[in-house]
């Protein structure tokens, strides 16, 4: 039986407190957990929705997440030393281990950096009392251990939905925010969220390949992932078309293969592997069973730079 | 009176920093919870097709 770092990380917190173990001493224990020798990721959180960690818990083609952090070989591993929605440790503990930056690391992004200030602050990782997050990454993302930038998600790629037209907040990619001296150094796994498997075979390739990024496209995105437009893969292309002018079409059980373009499917202008590796993988090396389109959801085109305000309207019906 | 700051809060979704008060010995006299990111959803929203509301809003949050 597999034991949940959860399930083992909460016997540890109720025994420390039976056995008067301090809260440095829990940051021991997770080290201790973490693979020895692993690559250790510093993954920080702007102005996110967490989904792309979420994304991350699920992953099962490449690794499952207890293998990717915990159980696998130490080549096949992260150290994650922080990641605020998964690790014990909380407040300096967390942002300021002793270690954090003494070795080379890579940076994961999720959500947009706000500009002016203010509107994501973060207490601290520099030892400031608190600091923005456009502070964070620049701090982190410009340090001389930093050997790479992952730019996790449509958000910490280009903006995403929180710079979407309207947002007062001035919220950026990583792209922007450190510009383009640092733009070699940065790769981007754009997606609203991004299939795990874009993220965990990125990371397997840069294991694997010294922390060289794979081959990029325009967009910074790995081209193993984001191989083409939908159409060229998809099976739906050239037949049919579900139309908003017969409205009996719509949700139509009979109509499961019709190309989805006149209802407002943006596949035409997005590239991503969904045809084919598809979604919600049931096992290691075993494509999903689904995807928006094969479910009878248009595309929304969410790993474009794009996206959101140039996918909208996002459904046809008139 | 002393003060503990917790900045930021993990296992969570979200930004969140908690302050605690103390009287110095052994109780906490008064906690204030602050939240560290703004995004502005219904500021995004106007103006535009209001079918977008739902594929917009569901992005708040991931979990």
């Amino acid at each position: 039986m597999i034991i949940s770092r959860r399930q083992f990380l909460k016997y540890c917190t109720v025994a420390a407190g039976a056995i008067g173990l301090t809260a440095t001493d829990l940051l021991k224990l997770e080290n201790a957990l973490a693979v020895n020798g692993a690559l250790p990721v510093i993954w920080i959180n702007g102005q996110s929705c967490t989904g792309c960690t979420v994304s991350l818990a699920n992953t099962v083609y490449y690794a499952t997440i207890q293998d990717l952090l915990l159980f696998g070989a130490p080549a096949d591993s992260i150290n994650l030393k922080v990641s605020e929605t998964l690790m014990a440790s909380m407040s300096t503990q967390a942002t300021q281990q002793a270690d954090l930056t003494s070795s080379a690391f890579v940076l994961a992004v999720e959500g947009a950096i706000p500009t002016p200030d203010g509107y994501c602050t973060v207490g601290s990782y520099t030892g400031a009392a608190t600091e923005n997050m456009s502070d964070v990454v620049t701090y982190l993302g410009t340090h001389a251990n930093c050997a790479a930038i992952l730019a996790i998600g449509t958000c910490a790629s280009y903006g995403g939905i929180p710079g979407a037209a309207g947002n007062v907040t001035g919220a950026k990619g990583v792209l922007e925010c450190l510009g383009p001296a640092y733009k070699k150094k940065i790769a981007c796994i754009p997606g609203c969220p991004p299939n795990p498997n874009w993220i965990v075979g990125s990371i397997a390739y840069m294991l694997a390949n010294n922390y060289k990024f794979p081959q990029l496209d325009n967009l910074r995105r790995p081209n193993a992932f984001y191989p083409g437009r939908l159409c060229n893969s998809c099976s739906r292309f050239g037949n049919n078309f579900i139309d908003y002018k017969k409205p009996d079409d719509i949700g139509n059980p009979a109509l499961t293969d019709y190309c989805l373009k006149k209802v407002g499917c943006k596949g035409s202008k997005t590239k991503s592997d969904c045809p084919t590796k598809q979604w919600h993988s049931p096992g290691a090396s075993v494509d999903g069973v689904n995807w928006c389109v094969g479910a009878g959801a248009p595309c929304q085109g969410c790993t474009q730079n794009s996206f959101p305000d140039k996918m909208s309207p996002f459904h046809y019906i008139r | 009176m002393p003060k503990i700051t917790l900045d930021p809060i993990t296992r969570i979704e979200g930004h969140l920093a908690v302050e605690l008060q103390t009287n110095g010995t052994n109780a906490v006299t008064g906690a204030l919870s602050q939240g560290k990111m703004f995004r502005g959803f219904e500021l995004i929203l106007k103006n535009r097709n209001p079918r977008d509301a739902v594929i917009l809003t569901q992005r708040i949050c991931g979990v």
